[in-house]
């Protein structure tokens, strides 16, 4: 299948469930619709939520020495 | 040839994109510092990692038909969304600073006035942002994406040794001596000059406003791959540019590119050097229109209230729009600000988008890994072996960076 470059975008989600149906085989109309619905939250695992944790301390550990770099230099 | 001209684009965007002001900077102070050597395949490497990235970005995309933010959004709750956006347009503000003293330093070397630089700028975000669809700003963009080459012409000028360039591709020697910091910095710095942000979240929705689907994915990966080629060459030839600093023994301040073109005047003389400062312009001008589309696409797909592609009208697609062209406006606006720190902003740049890479490419990861997304086309064991290697490389040298900068400032 070729590109279609002129494509609509998607409306602005609305809460509902995730598509089902192999996205592949929807008409252009059925595929706004379709990206349309917001999908569900994931539920990570219990590592991915440490993970994600751990992220949150490292960036904002990072944020804060770049922050006080860039205002020691002006 | 035409299949694969209509499958250009996002990936030759993003790629070209990110060779920009601060980053042909960063890998023209390398050759100045270090010369032909460690770093000409270092800069390959890096962009076979970012063309690795994207091109999961992009399966991400065409499988999903949603924006990188949007995901983010939906699937991991609102508060890594907006941290996700608040980081990406926080950068991107920066970066756009630095784009735009790139392109008034390079303007200035021609006698244009700042304000003519800046007016000219947004104007040219503006035309594009409201020509009426995704195709032809992509058009535009591409035009200006072209004069990329011209670093790689200016290369021709530094005369560069061509068995030392091949003996540095093959060995990785000369190792840069002097000081372990010096090093990590510059090292650093290239990195973030070439795996950012902005490109995840730019890439994964272009690559939907264009109308991709899973069956283009072969496509959008070799529009991304020839983009990561052009980009690496280009990359290297600002190297090479900047080797007879090195060779003379020259030290050049960061004055955003000034001080390189004037410097090298002499060594590769008029042409090459003004070359330089019309690559720089260019650069600056491509990376302008990317970023901000990024920040676009970003805040188009998390603020409830209207579409977010350049097919729509500005009606309705209010914050796409007024995102697209009013951080370049800002971004504009602060650099005229009189004594306004630009050369600190633009310094720390590449370093904000080293710092925030990590937590990008960690969401990409889960995502590419999503089976109720992604289904078959989720990541296998190779492909998650290399992005887990590319994500703790990026987030070791990213701390390293953050750290070290810190601590030479206690200094």
């Amino acid at each position: 299948m070729s590109p279609s470059m002129d494509r609509p975008s998607p409306a602005q989600p609305r809460n509902g469930t995730p598509q089902s149906e192999p996205i592949e085989g929807l008409l252009p109309e059925q595929l706004v619709a379709a990206t349309s619905i917001a999908l569900p939250r994931a539920h990570p695992r219990r590592r991915v939520r440490v993970l994600l944790w751990a992220l949150r301390v490292l960036l904002f550990t990072l944020t804060a020495l770049v922050v006080f770099v860039f205002v020691r230099g002006l | 040839l035409w299949l694969l001209l209509l499958f250009v684009g996002p990936g030759v965007l993003a790629m070209l994109g990110e060779n920009d002001g601060p980053s042909m900077l960063s890998y023209a102070a390398s050759g100045a510092t270090y010369g032909a050597g460690f770093f000409l395949p270092f800069i390959v490497v890096t962009f076979a990692a970012a063309v690795f990235v994207q091109n999961m970005g992009v399966r991400v995309g065409v499988t999903t038909h949603r924006g990188f933010s949007e995901l983010i959004f939906q699937r991991y709750g609102r508060f890594w969304g907006w941290v996700s956006s608040i980081d990406l347009i926080f950068t991107n503000v920066v970066t756009l600073i630095a784009e735009l003293v790139a392109i008034r330093v390079g303007l200035a070397f021609f006698g244009v006035p700042g304000w003519v630089a800046v007016a000219g700028t947004v104007g040219l975000v503006a035309l594009s942002s409201f020509a009426g669809s995704y195709r032809r700003w992509q058009s535009v963009a591409l035009s200006l994406a072209a004069f990329n080459l011209l670093f790689l012409i200016a290369a021709f000028f530094s005369r560069p040794a061509p068995g030392a360039l091949a003996g540095a591709f093959l060995t990785w020697q000369p190792v840069p001596g002097g000081p372990v910091s010096d090093f990590l910095l510059i090292a650093a710095s290239n990195i973030g000059a070439t795996v950012t942000p902005w490109m995840l979240f730019f890439q994964q929705s272009a690559t939907t406003d264009k109308g991709l689907t899973s069956q283009d994915l072969r496509g959008g990966k070799t529009d991304t791959f020839i983009g990561g080629a052009l980009a690496a060459i280009t990359g290297c030839a600002a190297l090479v540019i900047a080797v007879p600093l090195f060779t003379h023994g020259i030290q050049v301040t960061a004055d955003g590119g000034a001080g390189y073109a004037s410097a090298l005047q002499p060594l590769i003389g008029t042409v090459g050097s003004a070359l330089f400062a019309f690559g720089l312009i260019e650069a600056g001008a491509l990376a302008v229109l990317t970023i901000s589309a990024s920040s676009a696409y970003a805040l188009g797909e998390v603020v409830p209230g209207g579409a977010h592609s350049f097919n729509d009208t500005a009606r309705s697609s209010r914050v796409f729009h007024s995102a697209n062209l009013g951080i370049t406006l800002i971004a504009g606006l602060i650099t005229l600000i009189p004594g306004a720190p630009l050369l600190s902003i633009a310094l720390n740049a590449n370093l904000l988008a080293t710092i925030f890479m990590p937590a990008a490419l960690v969401f990409l990861l889960l995502l590419a890994n999503d089976r109720k997304l992604m289904g078959a086309a989720r990541n296998g064991p190779l492909a998650n072996a290399f992005g887990i290697g590319i994500t703790v490389i990026i987030t070791v040298s990213g701390a390293a960076y953050a750290v070290v900068a810190f601590a030479q400032d206690l200094r």
